[in-house]
């Protein structure tokens, strides 16, 4: 998304004329206390796994209800049978009322974000760790054809170790985008240093697949 | 204060002067106004004996040349050597002196030595005109010259202002020894005085504090330098005359002052900055005929700068926009003067798009690169976008002054409003992430009495205050700091004892501050939970928002001495304490840092940090040498630092968050100690050609672990060559200066506190060229100026953008200024 540059346009006039006084009041002198109107907090990922072969979905959280600080959050362990899944990833902000679902505006703005799956326990796009647990492949791409990462699939075979599910929130610079086709080799090559944009998520979860 | 030995005085002792008369009393001990002159050197020739009188007296009389007001305290010379100063009537008589040429000199404080040669054939008066600094014209009635400050201070002012146009406020002060900048990202600074910053280091507008956000790092303060007509900064703890949080010193910006005779007068500067854009400001200043009483100035600027490159890439997003205008309207009477002043700041200034605070993992694994990742694709041009600060203040100051014929007292109301909105890359907000309201009223009233004459040569000069400021703080955003009420109330009283050549000065100050935090339930909760509170801490911890309430007494105690050892040199020796209470986000700070990736928890129970602070200072004012050195030691006990928060392991702590491990930085007390020694020096080697040179030296310890403390600047050297002409009436002129600076590398560091080690030393060449020369009766003056000339990559340990990209590359600006 290009933010449109908000300034007022400079104008010489304006600056020798003592009109400048009276300009610049008249904000909103309301005061909320409500922190996040304007923030998008995200203190829940929801990873859904659904087994391709059939049966029930099995959802796994990393949840942070009081946002950054305070309480620690709660990570669930991504428990699994060996299997082929379908992976949904869904963000959410439980620090409003009624709590707010963020994919939307990924899903709105994906050719500005990538989700990643990288971790000793992952061998994919992202990922370079051969016989890992989870085989993980993107499901979905964006009007260029860049996967996006919310749908997704992955082979889970026996082992341990971590998943990191990174969300890249990657505005264009200028006018280059900053979302290209080869960002996950490039972050399986160089880490998440190699790539711009920054990251608006980024959660580890213990597997375990018997 | 006469520990020292002197030469022979050339001069006969004696004389009591009744003015205009002069009765000799040669031999008598009942006065001797010149018996402690002392001296420059001991091998002077007295004044020929033998066939000349050697009994003839001048009655000299000290003005300023635009008011023809009496000038207080200003040395005078005869032949090269102090024999006293004036007295509160700007006279003093000087003799006996031997007939036959004799120059007479006088010189004060900011006023620049001047003289006249006459021949002494009997008793005279002689009246000598001084111009203030820089030879400009101030033409209040009634302005009493400020006394020398005992601390070690340097003003900015007249062509070394000029030459500073165009540029931020910080960097307005770049030249002067024991400063240096704290910079942000977006290139704009605070400075830093000798180790000390923001919280620590108050800026005062017209004599009142500059109320704004200044704790944040990248909180550059919202000042358009261009209002200031002088700019000092005061190195050493300052509490007495500046508050309570000088604990570091103070910077003062001083605005022009209105004229007092009919007519208008103005200035005009045009500068452009090669490729990236320029600035336009103006001042008009007038008294109308019909209403001589009155006075008015009108002053705006405007500045537009595209992204500065580095030698490499441009800094993407690092454009800024900067405007502020100001009027001040002044009505005078016999004996009382009043002013009205309205001023309004507006900045936008874009943050790089290198920067990488949103994770940790981001963060630190960008540190192992040599340039940003995207750097290809970055381009300098206007655009300011997310992330961006956006940053208005307003200020009314109001001021009525009433002389006396024993006193004079001043009342000052400043009200100010401080709104400043930090913009994050968002996916679909419009508004601000971090939304900052800070509304504050601070009122003075000030007494000065003038000099009670304890005898001829001793005066006793002093002044007390009160002050009092109401604040209201409303945040809303992040999670980050809370809102806050405060009311503060203070008392102070200075006195100063003036003697022939030596002034010793005591001072003593009082402040009471009660604030009362409304932290968000939630955000309460979790600074609980986080162990920084006790449940119990604040009242009422149902309420929402729960109200945290703090009361601080803090004391601040100067005491100094000046004393002058001959003409040119003079020594000043400072001690002073001064207790700050901490800051709100010092207490309650709560959320992840917008400048850092880490998360950072205030502690609400901090007690005040008290500095004790010495500082000896040697200057010399002669006429082909002048310089200064100043050493300095400060203790400060409860010393309120931001730091990596250490687990019982001995570990750091890190906090797991949605955006990965964080670092936790708490604020705790520790005991710091800062010290060093800061000095500058110009000497002629021949008329036209001028060596000047300055350099820094701090060292800073945290003495409660023995570890080093962070953003202490590192050692700095500053060399520079002028070449000067001018024609004999200096309408016409033309200067050259090249100059250097030498940054070493900070090694005095303690990599757990910070992130990276820091960055090599560095050196920059800069230079500039000017012309002065009158079109149509105006005069009109033409520079171009560069810095880092030689496109040096580097990177600046009190940068912030040191962990994400290098420092801006060549920069050349060129300056049209008229006066008229």
């Amino acid at each position: 998304m290009i933010v449109m540059n908000r300034l007022t346009h400079p104008s010489l006039l304006a600056v020798a004329s003592l009109a400048l006084l009276t300009t610049g009041c008249g904000e909103d002198d309301h005061h909320d206390h409500d922190h996040d109107n304007e923030n998008e907090v995200i203190t829940t990922v929801t990873l859904t796994f659904t087994p391709t072969g059939g049966g029930t979905d099995l959802v796994f959280e990393f949840d942070d209800p009081d946002g950054d600080g305070g309480e620690a959050p709660t990570v669930d362990t991504i428990d699994l049978l060996g299997a082929d899944y379908d992976v949904s990833v869904s963000f959410t902000n439980g620090l409003v009322s009624p709590p707010e679902d963020i994919t939307a505006e990924i899903e709105d703005e994906n050719d500005e974000h990538q989700i990643f799956f990288t971790g000793s326990a992952v061998n994919g796009p992202a990922a370079d760790n051969a016989g890992a647990a989870l085989t993980h492949a993107y499901a979905d791409q964006d009007g260029d054809g860049n996967p996006i990462g919310l749908a997704n699939t992955i082979t889970a075979a026996a082992g341990t170790g971590d998943l990191v599910v990174t969300l890249r929130h990657l505005p264009p610079v200028g006018d280059a985008p900053a979302k290209t086709s080869t960002l996950a080799d490039d972050v399986k090559s160089g880490g998440f240093g190699a790539i711009g944009g920054s990251s608006d998520v980024q959660v580890t979860f213990p597997v375990t697949v018997q | 204060m006469r520990a020292l030995p002197r030469g022979p005085s050339s001069v006969c002792l004696c004389c009591v002067s009744i003015l205009g008369f002069l009765i000799c009393l040669a031999g008598t001990s009942a006065a001797q106004p010149t018996s402690g002159a002392p001296s420059p050197t001991t091998s002077e020739q007295p004044n020929p004996p033998a066939q000349r009188s050697c009994s003839v007296w001048i009655d000299a009389h000290v003005v300023d040349a635009s008011t023809h007001e009496p000038i207080v305290g200003a040395a005078v010379g005869a032949d090269g050597k102090v024999v006293g100063y004036t007295n509160e009537n700007g006279r003093l008589r000087v003799g006996p002196l031997c007939a036959g040429p004799v120059r007479l000199e006088a010189t004060r404080g900011d006023y620049p030595a001047k003289g006249r040669a006459i021949t002494l054939k009997r008793n005279r008066a002689v009246e000598l005109e001084l111009d203030l600094s820089g030879g400009e014209t101030i033409k209040i009635k009634g302005r009493i010259v400020a006394p020398i400050d005992m601390h070690s201070t340097a003003d900015v002012s007249g062509e070394a202002l000029e030459r500073t146009r165009g540029r931020s406020f910080s960097d307005s002060l770049a030249e002067v020894p024991g400063v240096s900048q704290l910079r942000a990202a977006n290139g704009l600074a605070k400075p830093i005085v000798r180790g000390q910053f923001g919280r620590r280091l108050p800026i005062l507008v017209s004599g009142m504090r500059h109320r704004s956000q200044e704790w944040g790092l990248d909180h550059a303060p919202e000042i358009d330098p261009f209002i200031a007509d002088k700019l000092s900064v005061v190195r050493g703890a300052a509490g007495v005359r500046y508050g309570p949080d000088a604990i570091g010193g103070a910077v003062l910006v001083e605005p022009p002052t209105l004229i007092d005779s009919p007519g208008t007068e103005g200035e005009a500067h045009l500068i452009g900055v090669l490729a990236q854009g320029g600035s336009i400001a103006g001042r008009l200043k007038f008294s109308p005929a019909s209403h001589p009483a009155f006075a008015g100035q009108l002053e705006a600027s405007y500045k537009r700068l595209a992204s500065p490159s580095t030698p490499d890439y441009a800094l993407h997003n690092t454009a800024s926009m900067e405007r502020s205008a100001g009027a001040t309207v002044g009505y005078r009477l016999e004996t009382s003067e009043y002013l009205l002043s309205y001023r309004r700041y507006e900045a936008s200034m874009g943050i790089c798009r290198c920067l990488r605070v949103e994770s940790s993992d981001d963060f630190f694994s960008q540190l192992e690169r040599d340039r940003p990742v995207d750097a290809d694709f970055y381009e300098s041009n206007l655009d300011i976008d997310r992330p961006y600060q956006k940053v208005a203040h307003d200020s009314l100051l109001a001021r009525a002054k009433w002389s006396l014929s024993d006193w004079s007292l001043t009342a000052t109301s400043n009200f100010q409003y401080d709104h400043r909105q930090e913009f994050d890359v968002v996916r679909t907000a419009t508004g601000p992430q971090f939304n900052f309201r800070l509304t504050t009223e601070d009122v003075e009233l000030h007494l000065a009495h003038n000099p009670l004459h304890l005898n001829d040569h001793l005066h006793l000069k002093g002044s007390a205050g009160v002050v009092g400021s109401a604040q209201v703080h409303y945040y809303n955003g992040l999670p980050l700091v809370p809102d806050h009420k405060a009311f503060g109330a203070g008392v102070y009283a200075m006195e100063r004892l003036v003697g022939h050549d030596f002034e010793v000065e005591l001072g003593v100050r009082y402040d009471a501050l009660d604030r009362s935090a409304s932290i968000e339930r939630r955000d309460f909760l979790r600074l609980v939970r986080s162990g920084q509170l006790g449940e119990d801490a604040c009242s009422d911890i149902e309420a929402n928002p729960v109200v945290c309430d703090s009361r601080y007494h803090t004391a601040s105690i100067t005491a100094g001495g000046l004393y002058q050892l001959s003409q040119p040199w003079s020594i000043k020796l400072n001690l002073g304490t001064a207790s700050r209470p901490p800051n709100p986000d010092e207490q309650y700070l709560n959320g992840t840092s917008p400048t850092m990736p880490v998360l950072g928890l205030g502690k609400p129970d901090l007690r005040p940090e008290t500095t004790y602070s010495a500082s000896i200072t040697s200057t010399y004012q002669g006429e082909t040498f002048a310089g200064e050195v100043s050493a300095y030691s400060n203790y400060i006990s409860d010393y309120i630092y931001f730091a990596p928060a250490i687990g019982e392991d001995g570990n750091p702590i890190f906090d797991v968050i949605i955006r990965g491990a964080f670092p936790r930085f708490v604020t705790r007390p520790v005991d710091a100690t800062f010290f060093g020694f800061d000095g500058g020096l110009s000497y002629n080697l021949l008329p036209d050609l001028q060596v000047g040179g300055q350099v820094s030296v701090v060292r800073a310890k945290n003495r409660t672990d023995d570890s080093f403390l962070v953003f202490v600047p590192s050692d700095r050297l500053r060399g520079s060559l002028t070449y000067t002409r001018e024609s004999a009436d200096e309408s016409e002129g033309f200067h050259a200066t090249a100059s250097g600076t030498l940054v070493a590398r900070q090694n005095r560091y303690d990599v757990n506190a910070d992130f990276a080690p820091p960055p090599n030393g560095y050196f920059l060449l800069g230079a500039e060229v000017g012309w002065t020369t009158k079109l149509s009766e105006r005069q009109v003056r033409v520079a171009a100026q560069g810095s880092n000339l030689l496109s040096t990559r580097y990177r600046d340990y009190t940068s912030l953008l040191r962990y994400y990209a290098d420092q801006q590359g060549a920069q050349v600006m060129l300056r049209l200024s008229m006066d008229f």
